[in-house]
């Protein structure tokens, strides 16, 4: 039975505990693995564990709930069960896709209600994975067997703009959005590495990002405005709309209404620092009008800060990639979520970015590794999927008693290790990777029949005029550029 | 048009009518909305040319072929065949050669030989 992990986000600590408690009760599936008290340690916590269920509450001390889930990449099979004593946000909430919006106090019954809720659409959107296995494997083979990349190719006919043709092909037009899922998804699983093409804005309620885009009254939300330049008088410092210093319509004059001198010459005598919205609807001036995007789709008028953002990516197949096209490894998107916390590169990538922090005050070499059972697929294919779960952690567990205290480990997908080596220098990272690899092979070798693994690794040493994912794309290049 | 164009009937002469068309070992079918197939027979073949004649047509015969859940079919090389004329970018993009004449598929030939070793 798989855990469902949950993040409780509660700064009233009486309440925090109750909440855990109906966690613990309501269903025998859910895992709180972390009680979060403020919007930092709920940001921190959210970016270690893949979080299935949040429950969050809406006033915290240094950031309110909305704060919190702009400042996350907000998963989308995610539940999200607002906790709040204050029933004014139920709209806001909405324009987040809230699962569920609990109003203090509230009873066990109502919380359990709220939790099933959460559950089954957890499992719908598990069971679309399926689907969406099966279509990635007929991208992968597609793109394999032509020797191609999956590449975005702009396209106004498109629910996104872009359109992949190797997998949207099999999407009708409603679900074309699902492609960058199963291409993310792919992504974490180290079937591809993608390279960044552009950023693109859809509809949060339907994905569409064929947006008419405008400005709107922050009152009233009406778009009919009057936009006219603000003008500032130097000599007397009015500062009022162009057409309280126009005389009359006909003429190009124009008078300070203030000390009714001519105003002569911009950027001598006067100056246009601004605009100025007068709405047409409710009469409200103002300066900072709502940018709008209005879906030509679905009809939702969404504030632009609203909007998803996502990257557009070119992806190429990776080794694995390579091997799930030729079916010599099994895909399953998010089969191996329970193990997020032993195949998880983004930890990796905050301990990196620490450790390029760390260099760039003191003086010292670190080096990080890559290290990857080439022929793992070979073995996967007959041990099945939690022969495959057994081993990772074995492997891992392995690992983590041979290194050092100041080095980790975690696995980048299921046959590649990522090292971090906290100051050493390349040959000592070389004769540690190369004494990791012969307890590896031995327990490959005793576990399974005598199976013969085949390693290929590849190190560096940490530049810290670099980003963590620089290091991470130079070490797993020479692993890709390989057929 | 390129000059070219003007005899297009001739280059193709006695070809333009064919369905199937071999090159050594592989057998091509060519496919048009005049000259509906049955999906099932697809497998027959090594790969299959479509006549580009409307772009709606074209469109949905690509998409029914790569949405197939067989994997003879949906990996299929497929070719778009216009005698003239720009194609669509997204079109062109989701097949694995474009071609203008009938009398020389050894380009197709080859593409098709590379997909077949690589599956």
């Amino acid at each position: 039975m798989k855990k469902i992990n949950c993040l409780i986000v509660e700064d009233d600590a009486a309440f925090q505990k109750v909440a855990y408690r109906m966690v613990q009760k309501a269903d025998r599936r859910l895992n709180p693995v972390g009680l979060a008290s403020n919007g930092a340690e709920a940001i921190e916590m959210y970016n270690r564990y893949d979080i299935d269920i949040l429950f969050l509450d809406i006033h915290m001390p240094d950031m309110s709930g909305f704060e919190f889930l702009d400042e996350v990449e907000i998963k989308e099979d995610m539940q999200i069960i607002l906790m709040t004593g204050d029933e004014d946000y139920a709209l806001q909430a909405f324009e987040y896709g809230i699962t569920d919006y609990l109003l203090k106090p509230f009873s066990a019954i109502r919380f359990r209600k709220s939790v099933t809720r959460a559950i089954e659409r957890l499992r719908s959107e598990g069971q679309a994975s399926s689907t969406e296995n099966v279509l990635l494997r007929k991208a992968l083979q597609l793109a394999h067997s032509r020797n191609m990349d999956i590449t975005p190719i702009p396209n106004r006919r498109a629910k996104l703009g872009y359109t992949y043709p190797l997998l949207t092909i099999n999407l009708d037009y409603e679900n074309e959005h699902t492609a960058l899922d199963i291409l993310e998804s792919a992504e974490k699983e180290g079937l591809v590495n993608g390279d960044f093409i552009d950023y693109i804005y859809s509809c949060n309620n339907c994905y569409n990002s064929l947006l008419h885009f405008r400005e709107s009254c922050p009152k009233c939300q009406s778009s009919h405005l009057k936009i006219e330049d603000l003008v500032h008088h130097f000599p007397c410092a009015y500062v009022g709309p162009v057409s309280d210093f126009v005389k009359s319509e006909s003429s190009e004059i124009m008078e300070c209404p203030k000390c009714k001198r001519i105003l002569k010459h911009i950027g001598v005598d006067y100056d246009k620092p601004s605009v100025m919205y007068t709405c047409q609807q409710c009469d409200h001036e103002f300066q900072d009008p709502h940018i709008k995007a209005k879906c030509h789709d679905c009809g939702a008028d969404t504030r632009v800060e609203r909007l998803v953002k996502r990257q557009i990516k070119k992806y190429k197949l990776t080794k694995l990639g390579r091997d799930a096209a030729t079916g010599k490894y099994n895909i399953n998107l998010k089969g191996f979520d329970e193990l997020s916390d032993i195949i998880n590169d983004e930890y990796f990538l905050r301990l990196l970015k620490n450790e390029i922090g760390r260099k760039k005050v003191a003086n010292f070499e670190s080096t990080v590794a890559a290290l990857q059972i080439s022929n793992l697929t070979d073995l996967y294919q007959v041990i099945g999927e939690q022969g495959q779960k057994d081993l990772i952690i074995e492997l891992f567990d392995l690992l983590n008693n041979e290194l050092h205290s100041s080095d980790a480990v975690i696995f980048k997908d299921r046959i590649t290790m990522l090292f971090l080596f906290t100051e050493k220098e390349l040959e000592k990272a070389q004769s540690l990777i190369g004494k990791y690899k012969n307890r590896l092979s031995e327990l490959i070798k005793d576990n399974f029949d005598g199976f013969e693994a085949n390693f290929e690794e590849a190190l560096m040493l940490i530049e810290e005029n670099k980003e963590p994912q620089f290091h991470l794309r130079q070490l797993m290049s020479s692993f890709n550029d390989q057929e | 048009m390129a000059i070219d164009d003007f005899f297009i009937d001739e280059d193709n002469e006695g070809l333009e009518g064919k369905r199937v068309f071999e090159v050594g070992d592989l057998k091509f079918l060519k496919i048009s909305d005049q000259e509906p197939v049955r999906l099932e027979l697809l497998k027959d073949y090594s790969g299959l040319i479509i006549e580009y004649t409307r772009q709606t047509f074209t469109l949905e015969m690509i998409k029914t072929i790569r949405s197939h859940d067989e994997e003879q079919v949906y990996l299929m090389p497929l070719f778009l065949y216009k005698s003239y004329g720009d194609y669509n970018e997204v079109l062109s993009e989701m097949v694995d050669g474009t071609l203008e004449r009938l009398n020389n598929l050894n380009g197709i030939a080859e593409t098709t030989d590379i997909i077949q070793k690589r599956l």
